[in-house]
């Protein structure tokens, strides 16, 4: 067979294809260990761990209380009889699923700084070097490259959101008596793990869709930005003039927050409006999700085709 | 004659990496070579001159002048900077009256410098076209025609040969010489020897941020002759042809490789021994094939200068 | 070249490259998103009052998300996109003062925004003029805080983030940690850390001066506030010393750039 445009002769392939792997894993450890190599980013990461651990130690003494003892942090001299009243105290006032609460929205924060960090330019960056055109010289299909790039971005949020969540919780089940925690509010786990999926899932999807559009990270960075302020901003205003809470849908950090305190229970939170439907949240989140992956999806074919 | 430049004890480190190390130098008006291989530190050296960045130690004066971030100096020289950049939106023209004007001169004057310069590298035809849309070849010759368009005294060009074509470099080359001519003086850095050796016989080697050498090129080729040459021969019969040769004078030592076909020696005159081999080939029959001097590159010319 | 044409030189280039770029196409389609609000807001509601409606946008739309975002997509982009695309080797390379760079593009970047921001602010002034509820009406007690405000803002966000770009490669991820993090933490916090925010001295210009539905939205009630004189002092001297201190970085700065 003869190409068109030269005089070489292409022979036909004979040899056989190794079946096909998760070729999304190596892109996505490749992905991390790039991201890891700059240290002083992760300093992005200490106030969701100082808030861990302040919050766990919370819930730990939440315990010690319950059971009239007190943490010896708090009583060096010895026990304290007012021990008895604050324990009892503390068993009504100081419930976990809101501590997780408020864990997983201050969060929610800096997950958005973690996830400009190191998302904003994980396709952007790869179009402005122009490393698409070796990416699609392999064989990796769109979804590979998507899910690796995704399951980059997704580790970093999720260590953020997830892991002090997991810690809240766990501090619970060994400082709880007897494995009370466990055995009665066991699925607290569930909820967590299936916040934080979402979460991750709904930011991960909304950076890469933005990192795309983009050939420098710097401008997908403030597209962001711009984005969760606008609509924040947006979602209040309209919010406040029809007096009307639905509008909080169209900011996705709002609809985080509803999502949230719906999952776990929570009813009430100084400065956040909640008289809105969860279900409402559900879409608006949904909403996001579908057109960033339209958007992802035509932009990487783009870049394929292009490579 | 004053002296173009003068460096001594001239240091750059880069945090722990040495870009240039203790240079002591002075060089004459004219045109001067500076070369050396990948990482040599010739670019440091040059940024050096051309005010970009401040040596860690030592001094360095040129025309008479400290170059770092010095108006006054700036007047003097052209600077044609190595890395692929240019302002995309403009035209090949509007990029060199821009950058002409911030010179000094004006509008009017700015223009038909711009026109001229342009006109020399060859870019007339494309100088209203943006230069985002060049080759990378077309781009290099813009800023060689930005560096020129002021009638600099001194022009500083880093690698001005990447991206161009054979034809497009002899016309650079006699670019370069013509300005030479007019009373330019030129500093070329290029890791390619007969390139630089084309436009000048005084040359400047550096290694590891050391200087290595200076001279005209012939001295230094001396020092390679001085030197065994190693040549490598593909002979039908190599076994016959290795039996002629070392009966050779100029030859120092044969071997033949493991296929059979190949011979590696050493010779002590390489021109002795091109123009003896074809008749010793012929007397014997070997039948050869193919004949490559393995060390006549420049990092050859270094190992024996480093070793 | 001396530096007055040289800045002049810089002013000009920088203004038709901005004017007739993306980022352009993408600051104006920012500013009218107030408008559009507020257009929406008067045609589906009967309930909003004009004063109302210009407050509530001009302060939590205009005031608080879009003059500090246009001031960082704008202002970021003076001296930092010249070391990133790695052109800054020709521009100081030439016989001028390397401040110039700096003050030519700002000049033309707070041209730029400042017709922007005004064509923004009086098409929610004019669109809100329409809105039919009862309430406070839209006077010069509104109007003229809100544009001096929004003017003062845009100038004083661009300045910041322009003189950012001389001392980091990162001017825009340091200002998003800036406009979300840093004022958005503090602007609610007791007066004393409030007065580190550039929102508290534009929130200042337009509570000190202004009408009294101002004081109707939510959060301005509680404010304790400068005087308009006193806050556009302190926002000048914002400017003038990050000024200072970005020519200053700007003279002694090397720019090693990868080949």
């Amino acid at each position: 067979m003869k190409a068109t445009t030269h005089t070489e002769v292409y022979r036909r392939f004979q040899g056989r294809l190794a079946p096909a792997r998760l070729r999304c894993l190596p892109l996505l450890a490749a992905g991390v260990r790039v991201a890891l190599k700059r240290k002083w980013p992760l300093l992005l990461y200490l106030p969701p761990f100082g808030a861990m651990l302040v919050l766990s130690f919370i819930v730990y003494t939440k315990f010690l209380l319950e059971e009239g003892l007190a943490p010896a942090v708090l009583t060096p001299a010895g026990a304290n009889p007012g021990t008895q009243v604050i324990g009892s105290l503390a068993g009504t006032l100081i419930e976990v699923h809101t501590i997780v609460f408020w864990s997983v929205f201050g969060m929610g924060q800096f997950a958005l700084l973690i996830a400009g960090w190191y998302g904003a330019g994980l396709i952007a960056e790869d179009r402005r070097r122009g490393a698409h055109l070796l990416y699609f010289a392999r064989p990796l299909s769109k979804l590979d490259y998507l899910l690796g790039k995704l399951g980059v971005v997704a580790c970093f949020i999720g260590a953020g959101v997830l892991v002090p969540a997991l810690a809240i919780a766990l501090t619970a089940v060994f400082a709880a008596p007897g494995w009370s925690f466990l055995t009665e509010h066991g699925s607290i786990f569930l909820d967590i793990l299936l916040y934080t999926s979402v979460h991750t899932f709904v930011l991960a999807s909304f950076m890469l869709a933005i990192s795309s559009l983009f050939k420098r990270w710097a401008y997908a960075v403030v597209t962001i930005a711009g984005y969760v302020l606008l609509s924040s901003g947006l979602a209040n205003l309209l919010s406040w003039l029809n007096r009307d809470q639905s509008w909080q849908v169209l900011s996705p950090t709002r609809c985080l927050w509803r999502l949230a305190a719906s999952i776990f229970e929570v009813e009430q939170v100084v400065g956040v409006r909640l008289d809105w439907s969860p279900a409402l949240a559900w879409s608006g989140l949904g909403g996001v999700v579908a057109l960033s992956w339209l958007v992802l999806w035509l932009r990487v074919r783009r870049m394929e085709s292009v490579a | 004659m004053s002296l173009l430049l003068e460096a001594r004890d001239l240091s750059r480190y880069y945090g722990q990496v040495v870009g240039l190390n203790d240079l002591t130098l002075s060089l004459e008006p004219g045109v001067v070579g500076l070369l050396g291989p990948n990482g040599a530190g010739k670019s440091t050296f040059l940024k050096l001159v051309a005010g970009e960045i401040r040596p860690s130690r030592g001094t360095l004066t040129v025309l008479g002048h400290v170059p770092f971030a010095n108006p006054d100096y700036f007047r003097l020289i052209g600077f044609a900077p190595q890395q692929d950049a240019v302002y995309e939106e403009m035209t090949g023209l509007e990029f060199v009256i821009f950058l002409t004007r911030l010179s000094g001169h004006r509008e009017a004057a700015a223009r038909a410098r711009a026109e001229q310069a342009i006109e020399r590298v060859g870019l007339a035809d494309a100088r209203h076209r943006r230069t985002g849309g060049y080759s990378k070849g077309m781009r290099q010759r813009i800023r060689i025609a930005q560096a020129i368009a002021h009638d600099p005294r001194f022009l500083i060009i880093d690698e001005p040969m990447t991206g161009l074509d054979p034809l497009a470099r002899a016309e650079m080359s006699e670019l370069f010489r013509a300005l030479a001519v007019q009373g330019l003086s030129i500093l070329i850095s290029s890791h390619i020897l007969h390139e630089v050796e084309a436009l000048t016989p005084n040359v400047v080697l550096v290694h590891r941020g050391r200087l290595l050498a200076r001279g005209p090129v012939r001295e230094i080729r001396r020092l390679l002759t001085r030197q065994p040459r190693k040549v490598e021969i593909r002979a039908r019969d190599a076994r016959r042809l290795a039996s002629a040769l070392l009966e050779s004078a100029v030859v120092s030592s044969v071997r033949i490789e493991a296929d059979g076909v190949r011979l590696s020696l050493e010779t002590s005159d390489l021109e002795r021994l091109c123009s003896d081999l074809p008749a010793l080939a012929g007397r014997v029959g070997a039948g050869i094939q193919t004949f490559e001097s393995r060390d006549a590159s420049l990092e050859a010319v270094f190992d024996y200068l480093v070793t | 070249m001396p530096a007055l044409p040289a800045t002049w030189l810089f002013f000009r280039t920088h203004l038709e490259r901005v004017a007739w770029s993306r980022r352009a196409l993408l600051c104006l389609a920012l500013a009218l998103v107030p408008l559009v609000v507020a257009a929406s807001v008067t045609a589906g509601s009967a309930r909003v009052s004009p004063g109302e409606l210009a407050t509530t946008v001009g302060a939590w739309l205009l005031l608080q998300v879009l003059v500090p975002l246009l001031g960082l997509i704008a202002g970021s982009s003076a001296v930092a996109e010249e070391v990133e695309d790695r052109t800054i080797s020709f521009l100081f390379s030439r016989p001028i003062a390397r401040p110039t760079l700096l003050f030519g593009r700002l000049g033309a970047i707070l041209v730029f925004l400042s017709l922007l921001l005004t064509l923004s602010t009086l098409g929610l002034l004019w669109i809100a003029e329409s809105a039919r509820g009862s309430g406070p009406i839209l006077d010069d007690g509104i109007r003229w805080p809100l544009l001096w405000a929004v003017l003062a803002g845009g100038v004083a966000y661009a300045t910041l983030f322009a003189v950012l770009g001389v001392f980091t490669r990162y001017p825009v991820i340091l200002g998003v940690l800036y406009v979300l993090a840093f004022e958005a933490l503090l602007a609610n916090f007791p007066s004393s850390m409030q007065s580190w925010t550039v929102q508290y001295y534009l929130r200042s210009l337009i509570l000190s001066g202004g009408s009294g539905a101002w004081q109707l939205i939510e959060s301005f009630d509680t404010l304790e506030v400068e005087s308009a004189l006193a806050a556009l002092r302190t926002l000048a001297v914002i400017v003038a010393v990050a000024l200072g201190l970005g020519a200053w970085r700007l003279r002694r700065r090397e720019f090693v750039l990868p080949s």
